[in-house]
């Protein structure tokens, strides 16, 4: 029999996350500034007992940054749907949901979304960056996804399949990069993920994901992307050290020609009371004739910050960024952050 | 060099950690409970659904619950976890000993878990032994706790590690003073 619709359950629950910077760094032509972060709304609602409804709506200022092509314009505001998830859940071995969500390549990108009060630091390494923010991974998904544990004892392990839109890549730089409504080709992407959360060791988790997909740049071949990402996080209360390696691989169609995108980025923190200090060193290098985001370069440096928790529900954040880049002296960050759930 | 800091980072990680620390895990033993302890201490009795057909669970299986890892009973129902308010003797033993966190490491591992997709509900938080009894006795999937002397017959006790709360080895118990 079909599942009964209790009105009393189905309220929505929100939740909000927003964070408040002062930023400065050594970048020819930036200014230091203060900024507003993404005010991010944090949408549920259990729909039956095996239905529910989950959103993230992000108001978010500033032009995007696309492959290192901007549009838009400074010091406005806009929003975007940035989760947009009907879940289905049958046990703890299969649930399935539907929608636009975040890809379940390697851990940070489904570990932490569009909140800072969540994460330690100011922001996201590199490599995990969003895709309006010119990052180079295809961090949202519009698509199909199951999950779930798999029978396996104290092992604990769990998978992810995922089919998908993938990235645009047949539309100009400028425009969305991730394709809510139409799909630029036929060809799906696909990704699979497994990872162990091993009982003996708490808070370990080790896993590895492969995403694959077939990219269509105009008045190029086609290029197929493999992406290869591995993962081994120990995160308890009052320490976290995360690690995490990816090979993002571009094969040009009907050539010869393979160009390998390596990052990689270790964190480590510990909390002291309401201190937590943290490090951060983070490596990405895309060869300057890369086909897709040739923009990126080679960039790695280390992370130096430390968050305060003022409350159970405001942290503030100062970090120090170095970064060295290809061809191009390196760049000195200081931000001030104060993030914040409500 | 990174090689000696890698080595020092793994070898701290896998060795060096401090039990207290390990919030991540529960902080007692799984010893029984010392003779002083044992005289000050109640049995806290994990509570289920009458029509519930579970009679056992392990340590590591209750953890998983009450952290909301787990989130169907085996006949697919889901689960729905009851806790008693902040700063009950009851509450500050379940957070001490199944669930190896404090009150703000909890409160910030439901939030994550809640805004991963990864926790599918919040935990129904009621304010008395009776309204947890009730709780429990009219919805399926429930699963709570109580003192042993808050049990009637309208729902089921649950072994933990195959043992029931007058065995010896049994593990839940209120202090009279949880710490947390």
């Amino acid at each position: 029999m079909a599942e009964r619709m209790d009105l009393s359950k189905t309220l929505l629950r929100i939740r909000g996350f927003g964070d408040i910077s002062l930023h400065g760094d050594t970048q020819k032509g930036d200014t230091t500034s203060f900024s507003l972060g993404q005010l991010d709304l944090f949408v549920t609602s259990d729909v039956s007992d095996k239905f529910r409804f989950l959103s993230e709506i992000v108001f978010e200022g500033g032009p995007d940054n696309i492959y290192g092509a901007t549009s838009g314009q400074t010091n406005s505001f806009s929003v975007d749907v940035e989760r947009y998830l009907l879940q289905y859940s049958h046990n703890d071995y299969f649930n399935l949901s539907a929608g636009r969500g975040h890809t379940a390549i390697g851990y940070y990108n489904t570990a932490y979304h569009h909140s800072t009060w969540l994460q330690t630091t100011t922001g996201r390494p590199f490599l995990f960056e969003f895709e309006d923010r010119g990052g180079i991974l295809p961090i949202h998904t519009v698509g199909v996804t199951a999950s779930g544990a798999i029978p396996s004892g104290g092992l604990g392990l769990h998978y992810v399949a995922e089919v998908g839109n993938g990235r645009a890549s047949r539309t100009p730089l400028v425009e969305e990069p991730v394709q809510n409504e139409i799909d630029d080709q036929n060809h799906k992407a696909f990704n699979l993920a497994v990872f162990a959360r091993p009982e003996s060791i708490t808070g370990l988790q080790t896993g590895f994901s492969i995403y694959r997909d077939l990219l269509a740049p105009v008045n190029t071949p086609r290029i197929g992307e493999t992406i290869l990402a591995a993962h081994a996080v120990l995160i308890r209360p009052k320490y976290e050290w995360l690690n995490e390696a990816l090979l993002d691989r571009h094969a040009v169609n009907g050539t010869t020609s393979v160009f390998n995108t390596p990052g990689f980025y270790t964190q480590v923190s510990k909390q002291f009371g309401d201190y937590r200090p943290y490090l951060r060193y983070q490596y990405v290098n895309v060869a300057n004739n890369e086909p897709i985001f040739s923009d990126v370069a080679l960039q790695h440096g280390p992370s130096l910050g430390l968050r305060f928790d003022a409350s159970e529900s405001v942290a503030l954040k100062l970090q120090y960024d170095y970064t060295f880049l290809r061809s191009q002296p390196g760049v000195n960050a200081l931000n001030l952050q104060i993030g914040f759930t409500f | 060099m990174l090689r000696r800091v890698t080595a020092i980072l793994i070898v701290v990680a896998l060795t060096g950690w401090p039990k207290s620390e390990a919030a991540g895990s529960p902080a007692r033993s799984s010893e029984t409970p010392s003779a002083e302890q044992g005289a000050a201490a109640e049995p806290l009795v994990i509570v289920v659904n009458r029509s519930n057909p579970i009679d056992d669970l392990s340590m590591a299986e209750l953890r998983r619950i009450f952290l909301g890892s787990r989130s169907h009973w085996a006949n697919g129902r889901r689960i729905t976890l009851v806790m008693r308010d902040p700063g009950e003797p009851e509450r500050k033993t379940i957070l001490r000993d199944v669930c190896g966190m404090n009150e703000d490491q909890l409160k910030n591992h439901f939030i994550h878990g809640l805004f991963t997709g990864e926790i599918l509900l919040s935990p129904k938080i009621l304010s008395t032994p009776a309204g947890v009894r009730k709780f429990i006795f009219n919805v399926p999937g429930a699963i709570g706790y109580l003192r042993a002397s808050d049990l009637d017959n309208s729902i089921k006790v649950v072994r933990i590690d195959e043992l029931l709360p007058d065995d010896r080895g049994y593990k839940l118990r209120v202090q009279s003073q949880a710490g947390n």
